[in-house]
């Protein structure tokens, strides 16, 4: 029988490289951490370890996959095992673990960005992650805090992350007080005051109607250009009809943040649910709007 | 109107190619060689490549011949860029579903050409046949030897478990 040629024979390392770094991606993509917001949407959140799976399978592809940084710069931490989603807490980390995996990710990531997510509430000792961030700050390329759905617990810290460029926080903060680089920001129910982000470009932030955190962030925002209710991207994850929370956005009509200047290079705003005649005041109060899209407004006939 | 200008290659196996310039220059290696060496009638030879994968290579030139070339300045941060990298369109999968000895020789002769785009899409059709498989189904595919001791193997499963979902 004609045995099929081995790739190992075929190929040359640098090529795997790059057959590597593709899976890398698709990995990387397929476990996008921002905007979760459903169970089953963290039950999902990367199961796919296709890099994992590959390094087990020879020696050869082991040495390239373990040897390069690149494709050790995404930490989870309390993000899997929660199959089997209930009532209570998922079995917490311990000390050891998660020690051993902060330490292993900065290990094999070199001097690369590093984009981690966690969910607090698995970890009983978030010292340890708070230390182990602050230590790392400047290596922090992106950062997701996911919360656990019915737990109390609330970590609120700040921090220093200059190479910081995307976080997404849920009722946990880690505020980035000196974060230059950040250019994307998604939030929901934030309450402590925000330092200023000058190159902040995107805005995605959960409505809850009028807050003042909100009126915050947009005065400390100068160059933002993007604005969405909810993540992009993810539009076939909205249930349109069930939503009728207040666009927060209309804070800047109802509260004349335009003559403060606030929002003067908005240029796209993406709305799940608004009215349409209260956009129509929107667009007037904020003259630089090019395009703005509603997936459902309830004044309407559908 | 006169007609477009056209270089001949030849392969490994001595067959000639007779092709339009803009076609052949998709690849860098012949652009380079053609702007080093000024027009000529004399075929460029390409040591490395026999007819047959030249062929297949030369029909997806083809076929992307107007195409522009990768943007330089594509924000790598940017979700959809990365996610348009990862693509691979209807055209370019059909082309590429060919048997894995054929998979392997279009890879290497668009690394020799220096065609990063067919790289590319022979890149990513490797990684998608390696997505979704166990180590054992990945050896099985390329027939690859496991030559790992069972301890090693062990080994590596025990350091790496901090990666796995946690």
């Amino acid at each position: 029988m004609h045995q099929p040629i081995s790739i190992n024979h075929v190929l040359p390392p640098d090529l795997f490289t790059q057959v590597f770094d593709f899976l890398s991606e698709v990995e990387r993509l397929d476990s996008k951490p921002f905007g979760i917001r459903t169970e089953e949407q963290l039950a999902t959140h990367l199961k796919q370890q296709p890099l994992l799976q590959a390094m087990l399978v020879c020696r050869a592809w082991y040495s390239v996959i373990r040897t390069t940084p690149k494709y050790w710069t995404s930490v989870a931490i309390g993000v899997g095992g929660v199959v089997g989603w209930g009532s209570s807490l998922p079995e917490e980390i311990g000390k050891e673990s998660l020690a051993e995996m902060l330490e292993q990710v900065v290990k094999r990531s070199g001097h690369l960005p590093i984009d981690a997510s966690v969910v607090p509430d698995r970890i009983p000792d978030f010292g340890i992650v708070t230390n182990a961030i602050r230590k790392h700050a400047s290596r922090l390329g992106s950062l997701s805090l996911i919360p656990y759905f019915g737990s109390k617990k609330r970590v609120t810290e700040r921090i220093s992350a200059e190479r910081l460029r995307r976080m997404a926080c849920e009722r946990h903060f880690i505020i980035p007080h000196s974060a230059s680089r950040l250019t994307y920001l998604s939030l929901y129910k934030l309450r402590t005051k925000p330092p200023q982000y000058t190159n902040l470009r995107e805005l995605q932030w959960s409505d809850v109607g009028s807050e003042a955190c909100f009126q915050e962030i947009l005065e400390l925002s100068p160059n933002l250009t993007r604005y969405s209710n909810y993540v992009l991207g993810k539009e076939g994850e909205l249930d349109v009809w069930a939503i009728d929370e207040p666009a927060t956005i209309l804070d800047i009509v109802s509260n004349d943040l335009e003559k403060k200047n606030v929002c003067s290079m908005l240029r796209e705003v993406f709305l799940d649910v608004a009215r349409g005649q209260e956009m129509d005041r929107l667009i007037t109060a904020v003259p630089s709007i090019q395009l703005l899209r509603i997936l459902r407004d309830p004044t309407s006939v559908s | 109107m006169s007609a477009a200008p056209q270089v001949t290659l030849e392969s490994s196996d001595g067959e000639k190619f007779k092709v339009d310039k803009e076609v052949a220059e998709r690849s860098v290696l012949i652009k380079n060689m053609i702007e080093d060496v000024g027009e000529s009638d004399n075929p460029i030879p390409l040591p490395n490549v026999n007819a047959s994968v030249l062929k297949k290579v030369l029909e997806y030139c083809e076929h992307h011949r107007g195409d522009p070339l990768p943007a330089a300045d594509a924000d790598p941060s940017n979700d959809d860029n990365r996610k348009r990298a990862t693509e691979i369109s209807d055209w370019d999968q059909k082309f590429i579903q060919v048997d894995q000895e054929m998979l392997f020789e279009i890879i290497l002769a668009a690394n020799y050409m220096d065609i990063k785009p067919l790289l590319d899409v022979g890149c990513k059709t490797v990684a998608n046949m390696i997505k979704g498989k166990t180590p054992e189904e990945i050896r099985k595919l390329f027939n690859i030897v496991n030559d790992f001791t069972p301890e090693e193997e062990a080994q590596i499963k025990k350091e790496n478990e901090w990666a796995e979902d946690r």
